[in-house]
């Protein structure tokens, strides 16, 4: 008897598709805020050409180029900042306090996730949306762009893909602002950097309510060496080691210990 | 994850100024206080997950939740406050440099569950007794009362002190007690408590005088919603038939 299998061939079932032996963390829907600057790629590119007619930068809603022929109303807004999106704020006042126990006051703008600020306005593709910009004389700037489809066009069916459209981002672009965390930024950035994607506290041991173990990138991580957290830099693998030998040293994590 | 260290927690593994964590972030990036964003006292990562672990067992039993009032909004990554920095998910950072939000439609899915689930019954409400019965607890656990009464008879082979033990007794004892020599500014042979009817209750009387006790009776009391005792004390007799 054959094989039989059912292929799922609406939008919405295929991003509920995860793979054999994936995680629940790896479809769409699970996924957070927590990518910059990006183990595969840096999703914050996908949002750089959102608007028709204007190129963004990924980390903060300022207006780098304009697309070839624009008109000239939009050619003026390179240099702007996006302030925001059909009545949706762009940026939000960061405030606290600044002595520990004080009064809390504000630290000035700054910008929101991209993901979730634009999360209204995405369904509407192909519609104007009014966008209000701000440029370098604390003028508001307001512009009616059109916002670019999100999701691949199927050729044969005309029905949405799950892939990115290609008009959001060109070849290379969504890789282009990468780190290199496997030599580089785990160790720079600790744990609360990449929560989502990287082992920290290891071969924990829980005693008396109490836990104990090893940071991932702790060079010395036998059982007889103390099971002690530490960033003490000298404790830890050098650059150089995770250049030349990242692979190795790095070891998978295997019920929350290292592989033997 | 080392929860104590990205906490902001200092002096953990032989490093004095731990600042690679968002509470270090917070200062770097905008000048806010370096301060751990938790109590430290309460983040050790076996504490942490025990909690988490217990809210996810509830949700997958079924059961009521309320974690939504407990989520970081999209729009308030910027909140630095104590307050704003110990919405969940905490002591992690997003795409924007702040620290991290669930998306708007996992927020959803969590506020579309938690609508879905009836709340707990409420628990019956408090009666005059029951709070009086708290009030004998926390007078003897918090401000040693039982001693101060040792010398004060409750009938055969008990004293008021023993009666400390099983409040409920202590106010049967109340209601069908008189006062004694020696009650504080009091004639002896009242009643101490007449139901229904405070001000001729002789233990009303008692509490609001000026004996060290007394005060105690006087003073709100923060685990009791801020009331003083003289209140309980008068509401219970009020509700006696």
């Amino acid at each position: 008897m054959p094989n039989l299998t059912l292929d799922p061939t609406n939008l919405t079932a295929q991003f509920q598709h995860r793979g054999r032996g994936n995680p629940p963390s790896v479809i769409p829907l699970a996924a957070i805020s927590n990518c910059f600057p990006g183990l595969e790629f840096d999703f914050r590119n996908v949002w750089r050409r959102v608007f028709e007619g204007i190129v963004l930068h990924e980390a903060s809603g300022l207006v780098v180029d304009v697309d070839p022929g624009v008109p000239a109303e939009i050619t003026a807004l390179r240099g702007n900042q996006l302030i925001s999106v059909d009545g949706d704020p762009m940026l939000a006042d960061v405030t606290g306090p600044a002595t520990p126990g004080g009064a809390v006051q504000n630290f000035g703008p700054d910008f929101l996730e991209w993901s979730n600020a634009l999360a209204r306005i995405l369904s509407r593709a192909g519609q104007s949306v009014r966008c209000v910009f701000q440029d370098a004389q604390n003028n508001s700037v307001t512009s009616m762009l059109k916002i670019r489809p999100f999701f691949h066009i199927d050729e044969l069916t005309g029905n949405r893909a799950p892939a990115i459209h290609e008009t959001l981002a060109s070849p290379g672009e969504l890789t282009q602002s990468l780190c290199s965390p496997w030599q580089n930024d785990y160790r720079e950035c600790a744990c609360y950097y990449w929560a989502a994607s990287r082992p920290d506290y290891i071969n924990v041991q829980t005693a008396g309510g109490v836990t104990t173990g090893h940071n991932w990138m702790t060079r010395d991580r036998s059982p007889s060496a103390p099971r002690t957290y530490t960033l003490n830099s000298s404790l830890l693998f050098t650059y150089d080691e995770l250049f030349q030998n990242w692979e190795t040293l790095l070891k998978f994590q295997l019920d929350g210990k290292d592989e033997t | 994850m080392q929860t104590s260290v990205m906490n902001g927690n200092q002096a953990i593994g032989g490093v004095s100024q731990n600042t690679n964590n968002m509470a270090g972030q917070d200062q770097g990036s905008y000048g806010r206080a370096m301060e751990p964003i938790f109590p430290p006292v309460g983040v050790e990562q076996a504490q942490v997950v025990a909690r988490h672990e217990g809210m996810l067992n509830q949700v997958l039993a079924g059961g009521p939740v309320a974690v939504s009032p407990r989520v970081r909004a999209y729009d308030k990554v910027g909140d630095l406050t104590n307050a704003g920095r110990q919405k969940m998910p905490a002591m992690m950072r997003g795409a924007d440099g702040k620290h991290l939000a669930l998306t708007r439609r996992q927020l959803s899915v969590i506020k579309r569950y938690e609508e879905s689930v009836p709340p707990p019954p409420l628990p019956p409400p408090e009666t005059p007794r029951d709070t009086m019965l708290k009030l004998i607890a926390h007078l003897r656990d918090n401000e040693g009362a039982a001693g101060f009464h040792g010398a004060v008879p409750a009938g055969p082979g008990k004293t008021v002190q023993t009666l400390f033990a099983t409040p409920p007794d202590l106010l049967d004892f109340l209601v069908t007690g008189k006062t004694q020599l020696g009650s504080v500014g009091v004639p002896a042979g009242q009643p101490l408590v007449v139901k229904g009817n405070p001000a001729a209750s002789a233990f009303v009387a008692i509490v609001k005088g000026t004996s060290f006790m007394a005060t105690k009776f006087q003073t709100p009391i923060a685990t009791l919603g801020n009331r003083t005792g003289v209140e309980i004390v008068v509401a219970w007799i009020s509700s006696l038939t």
